[in-house]
């Protein structure tokens, strides 16, 4: 009995990562080529992009706040790539100053959700439209800017490990743009256990007065929440930038919305103080994973699918979501 | 000793009094503010901007985000909110451009309501009966609804012949005056009386200050809840409706996007609090006609179309900035500590 307990325990608090195993126990059976190696490191490549930019946004999210200038931050930074490029075509440098610019933003945001005390919601609406309209400027309508820095390309397409496929021909196994994100999974998971900061923003999430009396800093844990998205965007954009050999505003577009749904399916309430940011890259994988599917098998199922099948998923998941939730309740 | 302490509280209560009021004051004319200076700048600096049809124009642009914006009010006022009316707009914009040859003008445009009262129903039930927050699933119904718009037409665009059905966007009264003038004028109407003069106007703001005490005096929170939500369903179909007989064409994929992004900050410059309160309609107004007017201002001083979302940016900032609750500064000269005097 102890045993059933503890393994139920384990699915409900992972979910996620059963759904994400499930997914790809299932393709891997329905569809045979689903399960090779360029595929899933494929999945991986793509699905890094709003992983690291759903690090951010969980951190935000757990704060009680959201993030809607996620995809417009994203563009930005590929477009600062493309413009830092054609004068100092250095991987390093256009990469610093893309972060750095993200990071600014990102600023921006916390300083209008703290000290102007403006809803984040609109906040982050506002910088959407505002960043975008930078970029569409800068580009001059939403032109590609050429990245031609040597090296650079290596952060999108580099991969570590190779097998031998069934062509014999050599491909890479663990793409680069997969450990970025990993590796800012692992630093993400240790800052929300075991930093001041991350315990913080649980606690600012879960009742703002009560972390106000215990002496939390609500400000200056809400202002580095969305500084960290903002860097997170930063990084998810260069690697855009390195991926597409160019700087576009409009990459972004729509990306804010598949970010915060990855972190609605790791499980992390949108109103804070609740939730695991280890999860919000089974839902970031999850995400890719339907697109991957449907785009392999065109000619089963028509792309228009990929909305509606994503739309309903995550319907499903909210409603088992909101069940357990009143089942925890219903118990005590 | 015990006047003293009476005297400072008195003191005190007359400072959170006025900055009550102060506050009262921003959110009831905040927005009539920003306007007043977008119209003045416009006047002194944009070149024909004293002619009839730019009034003409702004209420032409204005319409269907006015639509939608009239339900929005009630659904932030409720302390929800419905980012897929976009996608709802697309649905039902693409179900009655398809029947419309078929079922002819009337019946196709209920059908098209209808459905949008189901969306409504559907989220309102949602939220109410299985406790899941607005925001996350109006985003999954916003990627769902669009992807099925696309579905209906098999993302083609759909071509409106029916003369009838585009005279509702592009009738003129007299030759000049735009019909929807008349639509603006009549919903802005009808929707104040709502807000202000009906048990469901007072409900929405009840559930919205605090939804358990309005439970408690006997309102039905859960109903009127859904109603707010099957109301905002049945008012996007009817700017989807709008929108399509203007263009004269109906695209799935751009009817209506980014409408949940015009709607709500239009909502929130007009002064309704996303923490749920009083529905503010003319602020609503306001607020539409605000969005329309940087477009303008933009457009026709010839500047390049993408400034205006930067100027939309700092527009709505500013406009929820000047509202947004201050903390009360009790300058401490003016009130005598009373900690030490209560021992």
């Amino acid at each position: 009995m102890d045993r059933s307990i503890s393994a139920k325990h384990v699915i409900t608090q992972n979910a996620t990562l059963v759904a994400a195993v499930a997914i790809i126990i299932a393709a891997g059976i329905a569809f045979d080529n689903f399960f090779t190696v360029v595929n899933l490191s494929n999945i991986f490549r793509q699905a890094s992009m709003i992983g690291i930019m759903a690090i951010g946004s969980s951190f935000v999210i757990l704060t009680g706040g959201i993030d809607l200038s996620a995809g417009s931050l994203f563009g930005f930074a590929a477009v600062m790539c493309g413009i830092v490029d054609a004068f100092c075509p250095n991987p390093f440098v256009m990469g610093l100053i893309a972060i750095l610019t993200c990071a600014g933003f990102g600023a921006l945001n916390g300083f209008c959700v703290t000290k102007l005390r403006i809803p984040p919601f609109i906040v982050t609406l506002a910088m959407m439209s505002g960043v975008q309209g930078l970029g569409l400027i800068i580009t001059e309508g939403g032109n590609t800017l050429p990245i031609t820095a040597e090296g650079f390309t290596n952060i999108a397409t580099g991969t570590i490990g190779s097998v031998i496929n069934d062509k014999g021909l050599e491909v890479g196994v663990v793409p680069v743009p997969a450990i970025i994100m990993i590796v800012g999974f692992v630093i993400a998971v240790i800052v929300s256990k075991y930093t001041t900061f991350g315990r913080n923003c649980y606690a600012v999430g879960g009742n703002e007065d009560a972390a106000i009396m215990k002496g939390i800093s609500v400000n200056r844990t809400k202002f580095l929440a969305y500084l960290m998205s903002g860097i997170c965007c930063g990084i998810a954009g260069i690697i855009v930038a390195a991926r597409t050999r160019g700087g576009q505003i409009t990459v972004g577009d729509g990306y804010e919305m598949d970010v915060i749904a990855s972190v609605v399916l790791g499980g992390t309430l949108l109103s804070g103080g609740q939730g695991k940011v280890l999860n919000s890259m089974w839902g970031a994988l999850i995400i890719t994973m339907i697109g991957n599917i449907i785009n392999l098998n065109s000619d089963v199922i028509s792309y228009l699918w990929e909305g509606t099948i994503t739309g309903i998923l995550l319907l499903v998941i909210l409603v088992a979501q909101s069940k357990m939730q009143s089942n925890k309740l219903g118990a005590r | 000793m015990e006047n003293d302490v009476n005297a400072s509280l008195l003191q005190i209560q007359e400072l959170s009094n006025k900055a009550l009021k102060r506050s009262e004051f921003a959110k009831k004319y905040g927005a009539l503010i920003v306007f007043a200076i977008l119209i003045i700048f416009n006047l002194i600096v944009t070149p024909g901007f004293v002619d009839s049809s730019t009034v003409w124009n702004l209420i032409i642009h204005t319409t269907t985000t006015l639509v939608v914006a009239m339900g929005m009010t009630f659904v932030i006022a409720t302390a929800g909110i419905d980012i897929s009316v976009g996608s709802t707009m697309a649905l039902t914009a693409v179900v009655t451009a398809t029947l419309l040859p078929m079922l002819g003008m009337a019946v196709s445009i209920m059908i098209g309501l209808a459905l949008g009262a189901g969306i409504g129903l559907l989220i309102g039930t949602l939220t109410v009966k299985f406790k899941i927050q607005p925001m996350v699933l109006t985003l999954a119904l916003m990627i769902a609804l669009r992807s099925i718009a696309r579905m209906v037409s098999n993302a083609k665009t759909v071509n409106i012949a029916d003369e009838g059905f585009i005279g509702l966007s592009v009738n003129y009264i007299g030759g000049t005056v735009p019909v929807q003038l008349i639509y603006v004028v009549v919903i802005a109407i009808v929707f104040y009386i709502i807000a202000t003069r009906t048990v469901f106007g007072k409900s929405v703001e009840a559930i919205g200050n605090n939804p358990s005490a309005a439970r408690l005096s006997g309102i039905k929170a859960d109903k009127n809840t859904i109603m707010v939500y099957v109301l905002l369903g049945i008012l996007s179909a009817l700017a989807g409706c709008l929108a399509i007989a203007r263009t004269m064409n109906c695209n799935p994929s751009s009817v209506g996007s980014g409408m949940e992004m015009d709607a709500i900050a239009a909502v929130v410059i007009g002064g309704t609090s996303m923490m749920g309160g009083k529905p503010r309609i003319l602020g609503t107004v306001i607020g539409c006609f605000i969005i329309t007017l940087i477009t303008t201002t933009v457009n026709m001083n010839g500047i390049p179309s993408e400034w205006s979302m930067v100027f939309k940016a700092a527009i709505i900032i500013l406009a929820v900035y000047i509202q947004s609750e201050k903390k009360i500064k009790v300058r401490q000269s003016k009130i005598k500590p009373i900690a030490s005097k209560e021992v």
